[in-house]
């Protein structure tokens, strides 16, 4: 017995057989028509294939192969030395405290890095007169020189810098806080500095984002009695969890990455001792020392950041679902 | 369930490419010598005039090369132009194309990358961080072979210490460098009650007067806490055996007088005569120093010319005197240096720039230069230059002048220093951790220099190993 599906089929089938793509010459057709032989848009892809494979998938192959060399930034592949350089690792105290400031790092940015910027597009989603202007403000932050930037922080958390200076000046502390020097200190104020750029960029996706909440939503909510706290987490959170949860992604890749603002806060010493070192100024100092490097060596502490990069975005993404689930 | 799985792919694929992509270094196949010097491991050909046992001929030097200095333009633009046209007069045909690498941290990285994708200019400006590994890489034209006798030029003592190639081959020509002064507030001095116009002579006078600058009370610092450009040169002065004669092994880990410079260090940390944050401070300390109440300044000449053009009060309270270099010894000498790549194609010209380029008589141009115009303080390497030294204005008041008289003095006196090959990248992090730990009060003395020793050691085991 011929099912509904079964008595469908035949006709689209017929058709298909019936019209056959023409094959090249193409001289009795006009136009786009000339360019329908079935292995063109392989040959469009061709192109962005080339790239990925030249600077993404080559380079990302290559790095797993050289973690398991005892290769050096001047003498080419070097010899395979199978897991000697995960061991090295394993054995470095100097590597694994690179890998918890990395961690704590991440863990702290993340959740901050999702929530401010959805609190600060929520101030300002609102076409109030004037309100571009405040947009614009607070989008300057996201287009400075991270360099810039980090050398005016340096300016402000430095030990008679402004922070400290005001902070005596209010009789709050009795000598300058070590917003550089000390370990966790300089962690934290490098946080501040990736929140303190990166809001306004997270701000605009959720400008965006919450653009497209249904505003009837916020009109029923309303009606029902809901305040604007309850509104938030009802109808505004719901309605940019997705975007949420990019920008938890991104902000978790990023976090775990970090190096321009440790390393230039520290002049590149990764604090007193280089306690404060992350896992990427790890990598760039066993890896690419001209004389004493190992890219073997910082080959495998990249495969470490892309497992642990990975971990944790699969992590995430487990508690998310489950808050979905809830 | 499939769409997911796509997705998950992506994703992790995303991951791949953000975390790994960035890292991926230079391949190339392993190769061997092919007769004369060995080979460098490197991806493209290299020419085997440039590896035999045959000396350059440079009397058809034509064509044309890349000349690449480190931080110099902008400054020396007039001088360089000047020389280049003029070395193009005398060699019809040749052409020299100069470039120049800003001299940032990040110079021997972008250096060594270069010369693993062989992009490297063919006649290069090195630092003395970076010859060591780009000698042991094979990447430097060796000068004995190339062009014999041209060692006969340069200081003794210096060209004696660069034998760092292959087999001893010299790889590099001394070029330029300023010699270590002692530079100083006279007034930060005077507040605290020492004699302004008698700087330290020794390291103990020099820990003393911090000492006396620290009880005194002014609310001024003593010293700049980022001592990573001259700790050597102290520790040298204090009379530290940094590495054993045949440079194998670091010994400074027994040696009292590098526990005496932490413990003096962490005593005027714990006083306060340091910046706390100046212990990874910039490295340039011109700007602490222009503050007007840091008694010690960075001990080069030309770094008066900063404290000049940014706040001329303190420059004119500035005192200069000659390095804390101990009786019975010589000043140290950590210059700039010029080779040729491995890797030329036209080895007759790089080798005829880079023998005029180092040449008594151009750097001894150099020099005058710097002192016409005003704009920095270096002096040559070259014996005939060295003997032909403008003579400075002994009586000048001037910092800057006094500045130049004393260091001309000691750089006719120099000698290089092997542990200053050595002590670069990852070693002198490993140094200069451990001691600022010390210092700060994280670790005891005795256990910083064990622990910076054992790990210089591991460091440079590998490396010889390689």
């Amino acid at each position: 017995m011929a099912t509904l599906t079964d008595v469908k089929r035949p006709p689209r089938q017929t058709e298909r057989a019936t019209k056959k793509r023409p094959r090249t010459s193409g001289k009795d057709l006009n136009g786009a028509a000339r360019f329908r032989p079935a292995w063109m848009p392989l040959l469009w892809l061709l192109a962005p294939i080339g790239v990925v494979a030249a600077f993404y998938l080559y380079p990302f192959l290559n790095i797993i192969f050289l973690s398991f060399t005892d290769a050096s930034p001047l003498s080419g592949n070097g010899d395979f030395v199978g897991l000697e350089n995960y061991q090295f690792l394993a054995n470095d105290p100097v590597f694994w405290n690179a890998v918890l400031n990395s961690v704590v790092y991440a863990i702290c940015v993340v959740p901050l890095m999702v929530a401010l910027p959805l609190l600060l597009a929520v101030l300002l989603k609102d076409h109030i007169p004037g309100i571009g202007f405040f947009r614009s403000l607070f989008y300057i932050p996201a287009i400075s020189s991270l360099v810039v930037v980090s050398l005016a922080w340096t300016a402000i958390l430095k030990d008679n810098g402004t922070l400290n200076t005001t902070l005596m000046d209010l009789q709050l502390i009795s000598e300058p806080l070590p917003f550089l020097t000390g370990r966790w200190f300089l962690l934290f104020s490098a946080m501040a500095v990736t929140l303190w750029q990166g809001l306004p960029y997270y701000m605009v996706l959720y400008l965006a984002a919450l653009s497209n909440v249904d505003r009837s939503l916020y009109e029923a909510a309303a009606v029902d009695g809901a305040g604007p706290i309850r509104r938030f987490f009802t109808v505004t959170v719901p309605g940019v969890r997705i975007m949420m949860s990019l920008v938890g992604i991104l902000t978790m890749i990023g976090s775990i990455k970090i190096f321009t603002e440790v390393h230039l806060l520290s002049n590149g010493s990764g604090g007193i001792g280089g306690e404060s070192q992350t896992l990427t100024m790890y990598i760039r100092s066993v890896g690419l020392d001209p004389t004493y490097g190992s890219l073997g060596q910082g080959a495998a502490g990249s495969v470490f950041l892309f497992l642990l990069t990975l971990g944790l975005l699969l992590m995430s993404q487990r508690l998310n679902r489950k808050a979905e689930e809830q | 369930m499939k769409r997911k799985n796509i997705v998950g792919s992506a994703a992790v694929f995303a991951v791949a490419c953000l975390t790994l992509s960035g890292c991926a270094g230079g391949a190339s196949d392993s190769s061997s010598s092919t007769g004369g010097a060995p080979k460098p491991d490197v991806s493209c050909d290299v020419p085997a005039a440039n590896l035999d046992n045959k000396a350059v001929d440079t009397s058809e030097a034509t064509g044309e090369i890349t000349f690449m200095t480190q931080g110099l333009k902008g400054t020396f633009d007039d001088f360089f132009t000047a020389q280049i046209a003029e070395f193009e007069a005398e060699h019809p045909g040749a052409k020299i194309n100069w470039t120049d690498m800003g001299g940032d941290a990040d110079f021997d990285t972008k250096m060594v990358t270069q010369a693993a994708n062989c992009s490297m200019a063919d006649v290069i400006n090195v630092p003395s961080s970076t010859v060591l590994a780009l000698s042991k890489a094979n990447l430097l034209l060796d000068f004995d072979t190339k062009s014999p006798d041209l060692g006969e030029t340069f200081v003794p003592t210096v060209w004696d210490s660069i034998d760092l190639g292959a087999d001893g081959a010299h790889t590099a020509l001394p070029w330029y460098w300023g010699p270590f002064i002692t530079t100083y507030n006279k007034e930060v001095f005077e507040r605290a009650g020492l004699d302004p116009n008698t700087p330290p002579a020794t390291m103990d006078e020099y820990f003393e007067a911090a000492h006396t600058i620290a009880d005194a009370k002014t609310g001024d610092y003593a010293i700049y806490g980022n001592t990573d450009w001259y700790l050597l040169n102290q520790w040298r002065n204090m009379g530290v055996e940094m590495m054993n004669s045949d440079t194998t092994e670091f010994t400074f880990g027994d040696d009292k007088q590098a526990l005496k410079w932490i413990t003096e260090m962490a005593a005027l940390y714990e006083k306060g005569a340091i910046p706390k944050d100046s212990i990874i401070g910039d490295l340039d300390q011109s700007k602490a120093y222009n503050a007007g109440n840091l008694a010690f300044g960075t001990p080069n000449a030309s770094f008066l010319r900063s404290v000049k053009e940014n706040n001329a009060a303190v420059y004119d309270v500035t005192g200069v005197g000659s390095d804390t270099v101990p009786e019975g010894s010589n000043p140290l000498f950590s210059g700039q240096y010029i080779s040729v790549s491995v890797t030329t194609e036209n080895t007759p010209l790089a080798v005829a720039w880079a023998e005029h380029i180092a040449s008594a008589e151009q750097e001894l141009a150099w020099v005058n230069y710097g002192i016409e115009t005003n704009t920095t303080v270096i002096f040559p390497v070259a014996n005939e230059a060295l003997d032909n030294l403008q003579a400075a204005d002994t009586t000048s008041t001037d910092p800057m002048d006094q500045a130049r008289t004393l260091a001309a003095e000691a750089a006719t006196q120099a000698e290089a220093y092997p542990a200053d090959f050595y002590v670069t990248g990852a070693v002198q992090k490993a140094l200069v951790d451990n001691v600022n730990q010390a210092i700060v009060g994280q670790l005891e003395p005795q256990a910083a220099l064990d622990a910076a020793e054992s790990k210089m050691n591991t460091l440079l085991a590998k490396l010889l190993a390689d």
